[in-house]
């Protein structure tokens, strides 16, 4: 008897329908965690929860109010946890590999590290910003375009102090230097420490927003720095970093 | 083995988390709601004696049951059966009798009401005859 129950209410159909569901779900949760979302699950959650009261105790308005929350709150959401979401899908993107990070070459790179080689050994102060697969056109304001060759020289130049474009940002798409003079969202972040200025928040700022990095050379010290997904690699010879750029460009084994 | 350790053993957590989120999800979708349905039964006696004779009127109750809405077009729903309690007759005459319901997945089919509710016992000694 149990097993005629059984055949009737949960069929192959039914498996299938649970494990979509499951997956979907997965899928969600491992989003939450990629872009730090818990404060969103954590709304999720308590909105879930007080509806669930409101339904048991047969709050009827509580419940339409939440019903109607629900809807307009989905939209919401996605306004609010814009940042995270973005993220989310830029790692998810990263991660499925379906397209190519970037198109920058291993001759843009060489030129990159010569420059910071130049720029550090003069305590010349720079910001140059490498976009990967994520375009960070809606995050960065304020740029100059420029749209020309990277080259060391035009590298040098832009950032030499006293010239109109020194301060900012640089912001390479490829083979091109496509702004210059970017004002770049400044980290939070508690973690770095007082000696570094605006010029390592703003390259830890935009690794955070997006999946771009950022080399830094001081101002005060010539160090060279890397902004990579929120952290900072610091203190880095122009060799390490010509590794550390290749790598992240996924160019390592074309190279070799 | 690798595949099988990618499916089962990465984030067995989240993993197990969302397949118990999902059955929830399942049993709440399927099996959350109960439509009624008007079934029509046979009053069945229920300790009747060899003694006596019972007639039934009517013999044949409409009931209503509460399906789980996957049940709905299935043969469980037959297995309600309707009856009366005659155990405690020992005299001839006429009585009326509360209807009573019984249902095998009191979960999923849950008998309510029964239309009439009550039905008239006909008890005759089974020696006049």
């Amino acid at each position: 008897m149990a097993y005629d129950l059984l055949r009737e209410l949960f069929g192959l159909r039914d498996l299938v329908d649970i494990l979509a569901v499951a997956v979907l779900i997965y899928v969600l949760i491992h989003f939450l965690v990629i872009s730090k979302g818990y404060k969103l699950l954590r709304i999720f959650i308590l909105v879930g929860l007080f509806w669930l009261l409101a339904e048991a105790l047969q709050l009827k308005t509580l419940s339409w109010i939440f019903e109607k929350v629900w809807t307009l709150g989905l939209f919401a959401i996605v306004v609010v946890f814009q940042p995270e979401i973005r993220k989310a899908l830029a790692k998810i993107g990263e991660q499925t590999k379906v397209l190519k990070l970037s198109s920058v070459e291993e001759k843009t790179i060489e030129r990159i590290v010569r420059a910071c080689r130049f720029m550090s050994d003069r305590q010349i102060g720079a910001l140059i910003v490498i976009e990967r697969y994520q375009s960070i056109d809606d995050i960065i304001e304020g740029c100059v375009y420029i749209d020309a060759n990277v080259s060391v020289e035009l590298l040098i130049t832009i950032f030499y102090p006293m010239t109109p474009l020194h301060d900012g940002a640089v912001v390479i798409k490829g083979e091109r230097i496509a702004f210059a003079s970017c004002v770049l969202p400044l980290s939070r972040s508690a973690d770095l420490p007082k000696k570094y200025g605006t010029r390592h928040r703003a390259a830890l700022g935009i690794s955070e927003e997006s999946d771009a990095i950022a080399v830094v050379v001081s101002e005060e010290t010539g160090e060279i720095s890397l902004a990579v997904e929120g952290k900072l690699e610091r203190n880095l010879d122009p060799e390490i970093l010509r590794d550390r750029l290749t790598k992240l460009m996924g160019i390592e084994n074309e190279g070799s | 083995m690798k595949v099988l350790r990618e499916i089962f053993v990465f984030e067995w957590k989240y993993k197990l988390t969302a397949l118990i989120i999902a059955v929830t999800l399942w049993g709440v979708v399927n099996l959350g709601s109960r439509t009624p349905v008007e079934v029509m039964r046979k009053v069945e006696l229920r300790g009747d004696r060899l003694d006596f004779i019972y007639r039934v009127e009517p013999e044949r109750v409409e009931v209503t049951v509460y399906v789980v809405e996957k049940l709905l077009f299935s043969d469980l729903v037959d297995r309600v059966k309707v009856f009366v309690n005659v155990s405690r007759i020992n005299r001839e005459g006429t009585y009326e009798l509360k209807v009573e319901m019984e249902t095998p997945f009191p979960v999923f089919i849950q008998p309510a009401s029964a239309s009439p509710p009550t039905v008239k016992v006909y008890v005759r000694s089974a020696a006049a005859e």
